[in-house]
């Protein structure tokens, strides 16, 4: 068992009148992954979003690493952000202007360490089958390649937390299962792997799957159905 | 950080190269007006002190009143000297010098190559450049001495041949903006002879006379509770002569020169504010369009701070870009106007000097920097206040 690196309690969400999410209480560990599934509109971005502490919850905390993040300035969540998590979107969210690699680097030039992983960033790319496709901008990348760049920029720093919103969606199967190989890599390393997703291949190889239904945990684990604890 | 602004402006290679032009053009447009009201008001002044003079008598058929007080252009155009004294009878009348004008044509191959006023002073009546000699240690100018203007070209060590004899420079003027710079100052006498001994002016003393007996301007100081325009009228009835109010040409230099450096100085804000709006257009529609980018980099990590640092500096960089383009632009423009202007009009104009176009530059370039950061401030506002979660929910990135 890993320890717990991520925590969310009783996190609920409202927009205006509208509930999105209700008392969500998931424990992820080091080392591990979660699959969070259920159909659209089920609440599973907004409470990826909420984990990676890109929005705040209308109730609950989430504890990263055992510190409450709403106890933070929002330059204190920001340096959480960039210390702990790796975020991969349902697009690939590259910046036009910017080359693979420069792509890859981002991450690294906001926390001012580029210098340090230049060579890794480029060990990531080639790894992911992209050494020829460095210096191509995103408009001239295929969308299995978009991906593998953004996944190249979620791992260079080698966060401890990952996050991926449907990560396979889209991709062929052989370029889906190469994705989800490089996650399970990650969870080796000892990431937290945290994972929306539809495929059920996908949530197959996760060590827990929480199924989310209208903003309500209903089942965890594939075991526990209205257990609210993922972990 | 550098990297991502410089790519972001690369990226928007054309839209930023029309900001940059803008802006360059606004820039130059300002540092040109900002050097050419310096210029002229310098000049203004400094002939006022140089002139020394409240009226100055020419004779009827000169027409060129500015050129005369201020221009370059040699004249050949004449009073009898009796007009000296007949005008130091009126009352009020302070002081009254005479000056003989005549210009230098090429007559041998040592001489001074180009047209430039030979200016003839009375030693004993001038109170202008006597007392200057003094302060330089100098009495009269023997006849074989000369002065000679900073604009006066060929002067090899202190030799100079002029209308075919040989004078020693004894000392050369300060610049003025004035026709002085342009002019070799002899002594009267000597102005005459050398005047009444040249071959290609000869044509000329037989029409009007001889030298000796001729005079190119009276310069007149009054009493300062004298009446201008009485005494304008009164010196007009001693003969065929112009009288030249030098405040009054002065002040109609000026005013002319206000009311086209305002034109221009207007045109000039114009453009700052043009360019400025386009600034804060282009940065607020960019706030629009980039808030999944924005919101990337928040969720990556980046602070409000740095967002904000991102478009600031993104402003910052196309603003300096500008003002760098507007100071290589501003050069020929400086140039051609200043040549446009004194082609159509004679002023007196001294070139601001290196310290002050550096301290113009300097203070436009900060004032378009506040400005362009002060544009730049909303969409920074906007653009660091984006929800991380706009990178999941926005549409593509630009």
């Amino acid at each position: 068992m890993g320890k717990a690196i991520l925590e969310t309690k009783k996190i609920h969400k409202n927009y205006g009148s509208e509930t999105i999410l209700e008392h969500i209480s998931v424990v992820v560990e080091s080392g591990s992954m979660l699959a969070i599934t259920g159909p659209s509109g089920s609440g599973k971005t907004t409470l990826l979003s909420i984990m990676g502490l890109l929005q705040k919850a209308s109730a609950g905390e989430v504890l990263v690493d055992g510190i409450a993040a709403s106890q933070l300035s929002p330059k204190g969540q920001a340096a959480l952000r960039r210390q702990y998590f790796g975020l991969i979107f349902q697009r690939a969210r590259l910046i036009s202007s910017l080359t693979a690699i420069e792509n890859v680097l981002v991450p690294a030039w906001l926390a001012r360490k580029e210098k340090a992983v230049v060579k890794k960033a480029q060990a990531l790319l080639a790894h992911f089958g992209l050494a020829n496709r460095m210096h191509h901008r995103p408009q001239e990348l295929s969308l299995g390649q978009l991906r593998r760049v953004a996944l190249a920029r979620a791992l260079l720093l080698e966060p401890p937390i990952l996050l991926a919103d449907e990560p396979t969606n889209d991709l062929d199967p052989i370029m889906a299962n190469k994705v989800m190989d490089w996650l399970a890599d990650a969870r080796e390393t000892g990431a937290a792997v945290i994972v929306v997703t539809h495929d059920p291949a996908m949530a197959a190889r996760a060590d827990h799957v929480v199924n989310l239904q209208q903003g309500r945990l209903v089942l965890a684990d594939n075991q526990h159905e209205g257990n609210n604890n993922g972990g | 950080m550098f990297a991502i602004i410089w790519k972001s402006i690369n990226h928007r290679k054309v839209a930023s190269l029309i900001m940059l032009f803008t802006m360059a053009v606004g820039v130059a447009i300002v540092i040109t007006v900002s050097l050419l009201y310096r210029g002229v008001s310098v000049g203004l002044e400094t002939s006022k002190e140089r002139l020394g003079a409240d009226l100055v008598v020419v004779p009827g058929d000169v027409s060129m009143e500015p050129g005369l007080l201020f221009g370059g252009a040699p004249v050949n155009s004449y009073l009898s000297k009796d007009i000296v004294d007949a005008i130091r009878k009126i009352p009020h009348v302070q002081q009254a010098t005479p000056q003989f004008f005549t210009h230098t044509l090429t007559s041998d191959c040592c001489d001074v190559g180009e047209e430039i006023r030979l200016v003839g002073y009375d030693p004993s009546s001038d109170w202008i450049i006597s007392p200057w000699l003094k302060t330089i240690q100098k009495g009269n100018l023997a006849d074989d001495e000369i002065i000679v203007g900073p604009k006066v070209p060929d002067v090899l060590g202190d030799q100079l041949r002029v209308l075919g004899k040989s004078f020693r420079v004894v000392s050369n003027l300060e610049y003025s903006g004035t026709s002085l710079d342009y002019s070799i100052l002899v002594n009267l006498d000597e102005a005459r002879r050398l005047a009444a001994n040249s071959k290609p002016l000869g044509q000329t003393w037989q029409k009007v006379g001889e030298p000796k007996n001729l005079v190119s301007t009276v310069l007149i100081k009054l009493d300062p509770s004298a009446d201008i325009a009485a005494i304008s009228s009164e010196i007009q009835r001693l003969g065929y002569c112009k009288v030249i109010v030098a405040s009054e040409v002065k002040q109609r230099i000026s005013d002319q020169f206000t009311a086209l450096l305002v034109l221009l100085g207007g045109i000039g804000l114009l453009t700052v504010i043009v360019s400025l709006l386009q600034l804060f257009s282009r940065f607020y529609t960019l706030t629009l369009e980039r808030q999944a980018e924005w919101g990337l980099y928040l969720a990556i990590g980046a602070t409000t701070r740095d967002v904000a640092a991102l478009v600031i500096g993104e402003a910052l960089v196309v603003i300096l870009g500008g003002v760098a383009a507007g100071g290589v632009l501003t050069l020929p423009l400086y140039e051609g106007t200043l040549s446009v202007l004194q082609t159509y009009q004679s002023f007196p104009y001294i070139a601001p000097g290196f310290g002050y176009m550096v301290s113009t530059i300097f203070a436009v370039t900060l004032l378009y920097l506040g400005l362009g950061a002060l544009a730049a401030w909303l969409p920074a506002y906007q653009g660091s206040h984006v929800e991380p979660t706009s990178v999941m929910t926005r549409g593509e990135f630009d």
